[in-house]
């Protein structure tokens, strides 16, 4: 279901995402930018919000982090089948690429050139995910912005790890309740 | 046919136990192809290079190149699609789960924590991957050792975020413009 409450058809899921997994390099959050631009801001399909969500269940479930966020997103759109569409459009481009690589240079050192090609695009994909977790950033309140200050720096000084770091947010959340329910137990109005 | 199935099992286990993606899978990427004998160290490293700089995750493309050299084009299919499959199980098995519990108050409240949380991290990572650009003499520049500064990847990389921040271009036309730049610049001023 779209936010609209119509089916979005699984060929425009499966499209949506190949385009995602054709221009994402760098892995992990290198994909973002695009994903926030084709999913939300041009398709409507999503919420920013909604997003953040996904990004953070994609890092506590197994497996490779821009797979997940593309099945989590299908899933949310039209079910396993929009699951499988997802997955398949973010995997379409990379498996093309490798293949007409492999074929092409069946040695992989003669791969340097290609890779010398490429090189010049990863100083712009780190300067457009900066503008996009800037934006995410920004979009907070103050004490949401403190708290993404906060995980930050957790994450730059090796403190700890982004699975750790989730996990840690969504247990304080857990506790908060507890404690709230627990309050308003003991003083009912 | 279970040539075909070993592939698809190996990285399917790959895929389950990987938590966190990213790096925490490249030890047991390493492990499992240096086990088997499917890759050699130096095939390895290589195939990080490349992975590195062609579309997608690493994992994605170290299954489709392994599993292309094991098993054609059938191989690497099954590859690939086996590394996503335990995660489709898994979301498709607990998503009506998360679902139903999403709006519940101590869902909002896991959420409302999450959220910035994640903003944060990938500010972390952003700025990991703008240093990396900007301070190892750029991604592939051979001769380079850690800790050279790179101009052109100052350049690029800090125009593309004011192109995207400030001014709202598209974040495609950024993507081209700056990698074409990138490109030039470094060809113009080995």
């Amino acid at each position: 279901m779209t936010l609209n409450d119509q089916p979005v058809p699984l060929s425009r899921i499966f499209g949506s995402f190949a385009r995602v997994g054709a221009v994402m390099f760098g892995g992990g959050y290198a994909m973002l930018p695009l994903l926030e631009r084709e999913v939300v801001e041009r398709r409507g399909w999503r919420t920013h919000a909604e997003m953040g969500e996904i990004y953070a269940l994609a890092q506590v479930i197994p497996g490779v982090i821009a797979v997940n966020t593309a099945i989590l997103a299908g899933h949310r759109m039209r079910g396993a089948a929009g699951a499988v569409a997802a997955a398949l459009g973010m995997v379409s481009a990379p498996i093309a690429v490798i293949l007409a690589l492999a074929a092409a240079f069946p040695a992989v050192s003669g791969w340097a050139l290609v890779a010398r090609l490429f090189a010049g695009l990863r100083p712009a994909v780190a300067g457009l995910l900066l503008a996009t977790a800037c934006r995410m950033v920004g979009r907070g309140a103050g004490w949401e912005r403190a708290l993404a200050a906060v995980a930050c720096a957790c994450a730059l000084a090796g403190f700890a790890g982004p699975t750790a770091l989730i996990l840690a947010a969504a247990a304080l959340g857990l506790l908060g309740h507890l404690w709230a329910a627990a309050r308003s137990r003991r003083a009912p109005r | 046919m279970s040539g075909l199935l070993h592939l698809a099992a190996v990285f399917a286990k790959i895929g389950l136990f990987t938590l966190g993606g990213g790096l925490a899978m490249l030890p047991l990427i390493r492990g499992e192809m240096l086990a088997r004998g499917w890759l050699s160290e130096a095939e390895f490293l290589d195939i990080l290079a490349v992975a590195e700089m062609t579309p997608g995750p690493m994992a994605v493309n170290t299954a489709t190149f392994v599993g292309y050299r094991l098993g054609g084009l059938a191989g690497a299919l099954a590859a690939t699609l086996a590394l996503a499959a335990p995660s489709l199980l898994i979301v498709c098995a607990f998503g009506a789960l998360w679902r139903r519990h999403r709006d519940d108050p101590a869902g909002r409240r896991v959420l409302a924590l999450l959220r910035p949380t994640i903003a944060g991290l990938v500010l972390a990572a952003a700025l990991g991957l703008c240093a990396a650009c900007i301070l190892t003499g750029g991604a592939g520049g051979e001769g380079s050792g850690r800790g050279d500064f790179d101009a052109v990847g100052l350049v690029v990389c800090a125009g593309v975020f004011a192109a995207t921040w400030r001014y709202r271009v598209n974040p495609l036309l950024g993507l081209a413009c700056g990698g074409l730049a990138g490109f030039a610049l470094r060809a113009l001023a080995p």
